[in-house]
């Protein structure tokens, strides 16, 4: 790559103040999400000297005062004075919104940052951040302020001339974010990942307040991410499949591997991003698997096959990296590829890739046609299954569970379902909601884990079986969301930890089955109150411990009658309305997934057969639990 | 008609972490696993404190078991009144545990798998061995907390004058972790505790010349002792577990008498068992199975053909049925609120300085009052000297 990478090939799109003003439309959020995000938007930066091919080792250190540095031995940001604002270029890249070198075809081919706010975004938000660069054997340092620069673009000492890179440390403005704390595991969470997803590239992350370190370097790149995907998990063949093939600027590589879960885990990124609503990339990697198994199955066992994409996708994890120039990305939240191109590349890389493969491989060929026919076999059986509750829930009339109690209103974008734990709660919540827009389905007891069991058994389950009727939208590939009965499902357990342990069992039910109904914003969780404080004939409902002790404060000398809740049924009707579904009144949460990589990872090690994993988590973690004795 | 409510979001994955902890850490904590000062789970500890708050001592008369449930329900523990109930019939239960806690009148179950009769028809009292247990409670000996609503106080903890962990066991599945702790006889584990006392850097070897190995209420013979060995060493281990029988011979015919059978296994599915293998011929020569246990205690019998050899029925029996099972020993307990593993000897050790920490409580408890007592005694001496 002969183009030079100076002051001139900065261009200038945006003014800064903005970012100040409204931080959530360009970090997300002003809490815990926002404050890591510039950490990621720091090191992609970092990435993209990585994907130029400049860089190869990045470094993450976060200090004991919540300071963090990042530093790469990359090219350094150019210091030089550009032709047109006669500004040093750091300056301009720090300062100034939407300058950067990604805006210029020419100098990076793929980067990532690909909205170009990067890094003067994180120098708006920063109470202070230094940047020093490495560059043609000076060391050149800025300091600066909310976004300000306190000093002048300096040399301040002298380096090996072939020695480069860059070097930003910053403190977040703790003004602008709730708390400025950084949580070891999600950065080092993300810096793995995009360990993984480029090959060789050795990354460390340094946590000064709690002496951790790690370093992440993976030859292997998907290849191993698929593997640490599936680490609890009993695999299906020990080596995951690679297949990886380049046309025109796109640059394409899978890693395929198959277990013995009936989960499916594909990930896909574009340019070191996940695009969890997925694309034309997506959609032409499943036709070519699709496609290239069947084809095979006709050509070893001879016969028409029927194996359906569901079948092929049972029980695979597959790790789908892209790189290229100009992706476009379309969806609410930006993260659905949208170039059509995209498609036809894909599916001739994979389905070229895998036929080959199984030439060669014929012995993991065949244990992967066993597995998928199986699939179908189950699949074929459970639909069975499924034709026959139907039928006889014609028969009976109606296909409604007799423990739902309806609502009178039919607009379902009114109404909403409240998912109760046990009867004598359900009583409660049948007596004290609004009929008009408000439903309850009172479930017994604790439902079927269901990352730890069969389709079959889930689906003869009576428990699952009145949710999903209730529900409307049926699951898995028959999922329709305009099916859907109630716009707001809204989990309602007891405030012990036997009604977490509900919780977490539906939200594991809900994410495996209807996981559109999560992340399409439809899944609520009540917050029932703790404490019914009464106090000169005044009550009031407290959701927490640290509510009740302020109360308490407030109070002093005042005598108040505390009641503990340790279940719903303990409620009146009218106190359950008043305290936990009133929509005037109550406090509710919307579920939204953050990470899917890590949700999914959390599911099968919280929920999953494998022991010594959860094992592990509960140690490490044993001390933030909230005890309930 | 959209109602406008403030949209409070929160995430998947930190909603999960946060639940399942909370839920796998209470479990762990407070539900599942014994303390390993006084060997007892909290729904246990509630129920026997509960007990002696309503004078239900051995020399009292026995009082409905639905009376106790309703008492621990309503004062110390906020759950089901099953899980309460079976936990006061496991108690009771003679072959269950070594040395019964809970002196039941009534049904209380069987080795045959038979439920107990439901709680408003047996009876119970506390036995005597729980006094021991129990004792000197009032004497400051150890922490009390608030309970569930704040309106009364519960002990964390017994002063517990014999070590309950390993003389009755436990077993309890938490998230994660599971314990598995064998009964043990009352007599040996307190000499290796006398002797740890004389020597407190005694050696599982050395402790190991007192107890012999487990304790079971329903007998049964121990195989390989070197992997028990193990099993006391490192907290954990597997050991083979055999029932009890002789050959009986008469008129050149033999039968095989199962006279003990291993701890927790289900006399009606042992006895199904060695049935469908004789039906299926997987082990041929049993002539009949016949059961006939009685008052006295187990007797199983088994008619053997005259061609066949009863030794090796025998063999195949301890093979193919739960005549012979694996115990997986799992000594894991709680030691200062956190689970953890323990060697015989770190067992022994907890609980000797349990005992420590509650001699010296009860014997500065006494002075205290007894120092109140000379207070008044020298004013009263005072008061008395000038009143002429």
């Amino acid at each position: 790559m002969a183009n030079e990478y100076k002051a001139e090939q900065i261009k200038v799109l945006k003014d800064l103040e903005a970012v100040k003003r409204r931080p959530g439309m360009y970090v997300g959020s002003t809490g815990p999400r926002g404050l890591h995000h510039l950490v990621h938007e720091v090191v992609d930066n970092s990435i993209d000297e990585v994907l130029a091919g400049y860089c190869n080792e990045i470094k993450v250190i976060i200090h004991s005062d919540n300071k963090v540095t990042v530093s790469d031995n990359g090219r350094g940001i150019p210091v030089d004075e550009h032709p047109d604002y006669k500004k040093s270029a750091l300056e301009l890249v720090m300062t100034v919104l939407h300058a950067g070198g990604k805006f210029d075809n020419k100098t990076y081919r793929v980067a990532g940052g690909l909205h170009g706010v990067g890094v003067s975004v994180v120098n708006a938000l920063s109470s202070y951040l230094e940047a020093t660069i490495y560059r043609d054997g000076k060391i050149w340092r800025q300091t600066y302020s909310r976004g300000k620069p306190t000093s002048p673009v300096e040399i301040v000492g002298d380096i090996d001339e072939g020695k480069t890179g860059t070097k930003i440390t910053f403190a977040p403005d703790g003004e602008v974010f709730e708390s400025i704390e950084f949580e070891y595991d999600r950065v080092a969470r993300r810096l793995r990942e995009l360990a993984f997803l480029n090959a060789g590239v050795s990354i460390e992350i340094k946590d000064e307040r709690f002496a951790r370190e790690e370093k992440f370097k993976y030859e292997g790149g998907i290849v191993e991410f698929v593997k640490h995907l599936n680490k609890s998990r009993e695999v299906v063949f020990p080596d995951p499949i690679y297949l990886q093939g380049e046309k025109g600027d796109v640059q394409a590589e899978v890693a395929i591997q198959y277990n013995q879960s009936f989960i499916l885990d594909i990930f896909a990124f574009v340019n070191d991003i996940n695009t969890q609503e997925g694309g034309t990339h997506l959609s032409g990697f499943k036709a070519a698997l699709t496609r290239a198994i069947n084809d095979y199955a006709k050509r070893t066992e001879n016969k028409e096959s029927i194996l359906m994409g569901e079948d092929i996708r049972e029980g695979l994890t597959a790790i789908i990296n892209i790189k290229m120039p100009d992706p476009q990305f379309e969806g609410q939240t930006k993260t659905r590829l949208g170039n059509s191109e995209v498609r036809g590349i894909i599916d001739s890389i994979v389905y070229e890739g895998l036929t080959r493969y199984f030439e060669e491989n014929p012995s993991t060929a065949k244990v992967i046609l066993q597995k998928t026919i199986s699939a179908s076999r189950v699949r074929l059986a459970a639909q069975k299954a499924r034709e026959l509750t139907r039928k006889k829930e014609a028969l009976g009339g109606g296909s409604m569970p007799g423990k739902l109690a309806a609502c009178s209103e039919d607009d379902p974008e009114k109404n909403e379902i409240y998912i109760v734990e046990g009867d004598s709660a359900g009583g409660s919540a049948k007596q004290g909601r609004d009929r008009k827009f408000q439903a309850i389905l009172p479930i017994k007891g604790k439902i079927i884990n269901v990352e730890k069991s069969h389709l079959v058994k889930v689906l003869s389950n009576t428990e699952i079986k009145a949710i999903i009727a209730a529900v409307g939208t049926g699951i898995k590939e028959e999922f329709n969301i305009l099916r859907l009965r109630y716009h707001k499902v809204i989990l309602m357990s007891d405030a012990d930890v036997d009604g977490a342990h509900i919780r977490t069992l539906l939200l594991t039910f809900l994410y495996r089955y209807m996981p559109d109904l999560i992340k399409q914003g439809h899944v609520y969780i009540a917050q029932p109150p703790l404490y019914k404080v009464t106090n000169k004939n005044k009550e009031c409902f407290l959701y927490s411990d640290a509510e009740l002790n302020r109360l308490r404060e407030k109070l002093k000398d005042d005598k108040i009658d505390v009641q503990r809740y340790k279940g719903l049924g303990e409620m009146n009707p009218e106190q359950l309305w008043k305290a936990t579904m009133d929509p005037q009144t109550r406090t509710s949460y919307r579920v939204t997934i953050e990470d899917a990589i890590e949700a999914n990872e959390l599911f099968s090690m919280l929920m999953g057969k494998d022991v010594e994993p959860r094992r592990k988590f509960i140690e490490e973690h044993a001390t933030e639990a909230e005890l309930d004795i | 008609m959209a109602i406008e409510e403030k949209d409070n979001l929160v995430f998947l994955e930190d909603e999960m972490k946060k639940s399942y902890l909370s839920y796998a850490m209470s479990v762990i904590v407070s539900r599942a696993l014994p303390d390993a000062r006084d060997g007892l789970k909290p729904v246990q500890r509630r129920i026997l404190y509960a007990m002696t708050e309503l004078g239900l001592l051995p020399n009292r008369p026995y009082r409905k078991s639905a009376r106790v449930t309703g008492e621990v329900l309503g004062k110390l523990h906020p759950h089901g009144d099953m899980a309460v109930y079976d936990a006061l019939v496991r108690m009771a239960q003679d072959f269950s545990l070594r040395h019964p806690l809970i002196d039941g009148q009534g049904n209380f179950g069987s080795v045959d798998g038979d439920p107990p009769a439901a709680m408003r028809y047996t009876e119970v009292r506390l036995a005597p061995l729980s006094n021991e247990l129990l004792n000197d409670l009032d004497k400051d000996t150890v922490d009390f907390i608030p309970n569930f609503d704040n309106s009364l106080k519960e002990p964390v903890v017994l002063p517990a004058r014999f070590p309950n962990l390993l003389i009755n066991g436990a077993s309890g599945i938490a998230v994660g972790m599971t314990t598995n702790i064998p009964p043990h006889n009352l007599a040996e584990v307190t000499d290796a505790c006398i002797a740890m006392i004389n020597n407190p850097g005694i050696t599982c070897d050395e402790i190991l010349q007192f107890v012999k190995g487990p304790d079971f209420p329903t007998g049964g013979i121990i195989l390989e002792s070197e992997n028990l060995k193990k099993a006391y060493e490192e907290g954990r281990g597997k050991i083979t577990l055999r029932g009890k029988s002789s050959i009986e011979r008469e008129d050149g015919r033999e039968r095989i008498i199962i006279e003990e059978i291993p701890y927790q296994v289900n006399k009606t599915t042992l006895i199904e068992k060695i049935a469908d293998l004789a039906h299926e011929e997987k082990i041929k020569g049993i002539k009949t199975i016949r059961d006939e246990s009685d008052r006295t205690g187990i007797r199983i019998v088994i008619e053997v053909s005259r061609v066949f050899t009863s030794e090796i029925i025998l063999n195949q029996l301890y093979k193919h049925t739960p005549l012979q099972t694996t115990f997986g020993i799992i000594l894991l307990a709680i030691v200062n609120g956190k689970p953890e593993q323990l060697s015989l000897a770190k067992a022994i050790k907890y609980y000797l300085e349990h005992r420590r920490e509650v001699l010296i409580r009860r014997t500065r408890y006494l002075l205290d009052k007894e120092e109140k007592k000379a207070h008044i005694l020298e004013g009263l001496k005072k008061a008395l000297s000038r009143i002429d």
